[in-house]
């Protein structure tokens, strides 16, 4: 009888549990977030995207629209909308997409739209973006031997731009160094003429330089990279490249940790075979006794 | 005394009554909210849990180093005791050795959950670097599975023997005791070959169980981090180890003396033995405490500080001194009373060690990792804070309650005391160990 009501209180109990759970499960609400979209172009060589950064505000805080599913698309003159493909932010909150194919036939201007249709986590957003084409090359002029990098920034019928701002770095393995002035200013021209002081290390003597024109209100971020080997070659001799170290892959192991290990690993595992096989001899030798005596 | 007949009706396994039932679907569905947790995570990733870049080892690997811990039990109160020529141990023996087969089963395969997918391990196999302590952890706990399942199963041959002529009446479950008793019948041979197995077992598990918990410690201590950077690192753990697998062995002899009512072979005396153990491996495990906040506080660089400051006196200060005080020094002068040592007081000091002990293994995990040498930039605010998920602990519970399972179903199908060693020792039969007696 009093076994009955204790298992009965314990149905009872386990019941309210199950519908405290599912009740506060079922409740859990999920607050519809506004993201904020940034969109900027960005061209290097023959590749040009479009980069998105997307946040939101937690609190006194904004941090990354993680997971927000974005369309980009081609905006023609008439407001129709050519789809160019799909984006998902990231957990540094940035996303971009390749729009190379779209500047294949040149005209003077480019509208983009992004945005997101709206989803359980976030609002409906959108923004757009317009650029100018434009083209950034870079060559490396020898003049007395002294070295000069020659950029030319051109329009979409070749026309020089004048009176732009450029950069001009030297990528590094951390982040790029300046070089020369913090500016240039392209001539008539759209030419700049930035003279190579200082000749860096770099492997092989390869440097890399990059002439870049930085957020420009029409023609957005262009980046031209010039290759060289005018650096001095850097002799590594702390290199353990090929060594057997630590740090190698497996198969340049150090001696020490082939051998010591395997002969540990081997070692027991022999006798633990052995052990497996006594399992075996044990179930043999059933009566073996009584037989023979 | 009792005779033969009553000590194999006191110790062979038995049905589960209404709680033993209620016990099991308990577990159960505690497991089958742990794979329901481990789907969405294998469908989704490791996304959902709170691990991001930073603090990248969570709650799943606090869980394996305390399996781990925990299994070590097994060669404390089996090889060492035994060894060093311990009777009173001989009941225990059987659930030191189930613990610790459940405990590293679940260690494994807690590794695996850490991963996020399981074909992962076919990538450490293949590219897996033998200068990597990660691959000497993989070894050594396959190779400890191995002897505690062969330390297990070695001396429960005589007892399936037994039981096999004890369950006739039912004749599918004697077929299967029969089976698995390896036709043993104690002649010569058998008993010399079991003998060496036993001994060889004892022996061989010492090192290897010194190794598992040394390289497990090296996980951390191969590092330059704060918290972790030290020399004091395999020692420590093991005193550790040692501590919570007691504290296990306590709480198991508690609840099966209690539930299958075996009171006269489980004694008061035995857990008098027991406390007075815990007692001794918890000081030398406070030592080792001392050792490794003390020397990094006198050191006092800034990256140690800021570290045990967050211990001290920061966030997880509460957790820090709760499983400091709490759970080692409260137990070590509690157990000094002999009052304590009675069977229920020492089996809630057991369970109050065994809890301390996982808290403490996530002490030693979590805080290192929020505190990189390189300042945390450009991340996300909840990038800096470790909260596990919801689904991590589901999961994680999961894992717990299978151990538990393991043990508990192990308990209902073996004897949980070894049989034939305790009629041994009680003298109720002759041991066999020479041909002469044999044929007597």
């Amino acid at each position: 009888m009093k076994e009955n009501s204790i298992k009965n209180s314990i149905k009872q109990l386990l019941c309210l549990v199950f519908i405290v759970l599912i009740n506060s499960w079922s409740h859990a609400q999920v607050k519809q977030e506004k993201a904020r979209l940034t969109v900027s172009y960005y061209k290097e060589g023959n590749l040009s995207f479009l980069k998105v950064s997307a946040i939101y505000k937690d609190g006194a805080l904004f941090v990354p629209a993680q997971g927000l599913d974005l369309n980009a698309y081609r905006v023609f003159e008439n407001d129709s909308l050519v789809p160019l493909g799909t984006m998902l932010v990231n957990a540094e909150g940035t996303a971009q997409i390749d729009v190379s194919k779209v500047f294949e036939n040149d005209s003077l201007l480019y509208t983009f739209e992004v945005n997101h249709i709206g989803s359980e986590k976030y609002k409906k957003v959108s923004k757009d973006i317009s650029v100018k084409v434009a083209h950034l090359t870079s060559e490396l002029k020898t003049i007395n031997e002294n070295y000069f990098i020659e950029a030319k920034l051109t329009d979409a019928n070749n026309e020089p731009i004048q009176d732009t701002e450029l950069k001009v770095k030297l990528q590094r393995f951390f982040s790029p160094l300046t070089v020369g002035n913090s500016l240039y200013f392209t001539d008539e021209n759209g030419t700049i003429n930035v003279p190579i002081t200082t000749i860096m290390p770099g492997r092989d003597g390869k440097l890399n330089y990059e002439v870049i024109l930085l957020d420009s209100y029409d023609y957005g971020t262009i980046k031209s990279i010039l290759k060289t080997t005018i650096g001095k070659p850097i002799k590594d001799d702390l290199s353990t490249f090929d060594q057997r170290t630590m740090w190698s892959p497996p198969r340049k192991a150090p001696w020490v940790i082939l051998i010591v290990p395997n002969i540990l690993i081997f070692g027991v595992w022999f006798i633990l075979i052995i052990l497996v096989i006594n399992l075996f001899r044990i179930s043999k030798h059933k009566n073996k006794s009584y037989e023979k005596h | 005394m009792k005779n033969f007949e009553q000590l194999t009706d006191d110790l062979a396994p038995k049905k589960f009554g209404f709680y033993g039932k209620l016990w099991v679907g308990f577990l159960v569905i505690i497991i089958l909210g742990g794979i329901y947790g481990y789907y969405q995570q294998f469908t989704k990733g490791l996304v959902i849990s709170g691990m991001r870049d930073y603090v990248m080892w969570g709650i799943y690997i606090s869980n394996f180093v305390f399996f781990v811990a925990i299994s070590l039990v097994g060669s404390l109160i089996t090889a060492i005791l035994r060894l060093s020529g311990v009777t009173w141990a001989t009941p225990l023996t059987r659930i030191a050795e189930i613990i610790a087969v459940a405990a590293i089963i679940m260690g494994g395969l807690t590794i695996i959950i850490d991963m996020g997918r399981p074909d992962r391990i076919y990538n450490l196999l293949l590219h897996g670097r033998l200068q990597s302590p990660i691959v000497w952890d993989v070894i050594v706990v396959t190779t400890y599975l191995t002897i505690s399942i062969l330390l297990l199963l070695f001396p429960l041959l005589p007892d399936f023997h037994i039981l096999s002529k004890k369950f006739e009446r039912n004749k599918k479950l004697s077929k299967i005791y029969s089976k698995l008793s390896l036709n043993w019948d104690g002649n010569f041979y058998q008993r010399r070959i079991y003998k060496w197995s036993i001994r060889t077992l004892s022996v061989l598990i010492i090192p290897v169980a010194f190794a598992i918990h040394t390289v497990t410690s090296w996980l951390f201590a191969a590092t330059y981090r704060p918290g972790w950077d030290s020399s004091n690192f395999g020692p420590y753990f093991i005193a550790g180890a040692f501590v919570a697998g007691a504290g296990g062995v306590v709480c198991v002899m508690y609840l099966v003396r209690k539930f299958r009512h075996l009171e006269d072979y489980i004694t008061d005396y035995h857990f008098d033995r027991m406390g007075k153990l815990l007692v001794l491996l918890i000081l030398i495990y406070i030592y080792f405490n001392v050792n490794e906040y003390l020397v990094p506080a006198l050191k006092n660089t800034k990256i140690e500080a800021e570290h045990l400051r967050v211990l001290f006196l920061g966030e997880l200060s509460p957790l820090f001194w709760t499983v400091i005080l709490g759970g080692l020094v409260f137990p070590a002068v509690a157990l000094l009373f002999k009052g304590m040592r009675k069977p229920f007081p020492l089996f809630i000091i057991g369970l109050i060690v065994v809890i301390a002990a996982w808290w403490k293994r996530f002490v030693i995990v979590t805080p290192t990792l929020l505190h990189p040498f390189l300042p945390i930039q450009g991340a996300p605010e909840s990038w800096r804070h470790y909260t596990p998920t919801h689904l991590e602990w589901l999961i994680t519970w999961g894992t717990l309650a299978g151990a538990m399972l393991i043990v508990t179903i192990l308990i209902r199908y073996i004897p949980v005391i070894p049989i034939h060693e305790t009629a041994e020792e009680r003298g109720i039969i002759e041991p066999r160990h020479t041909k002469r007696n044999e044929r007597k």
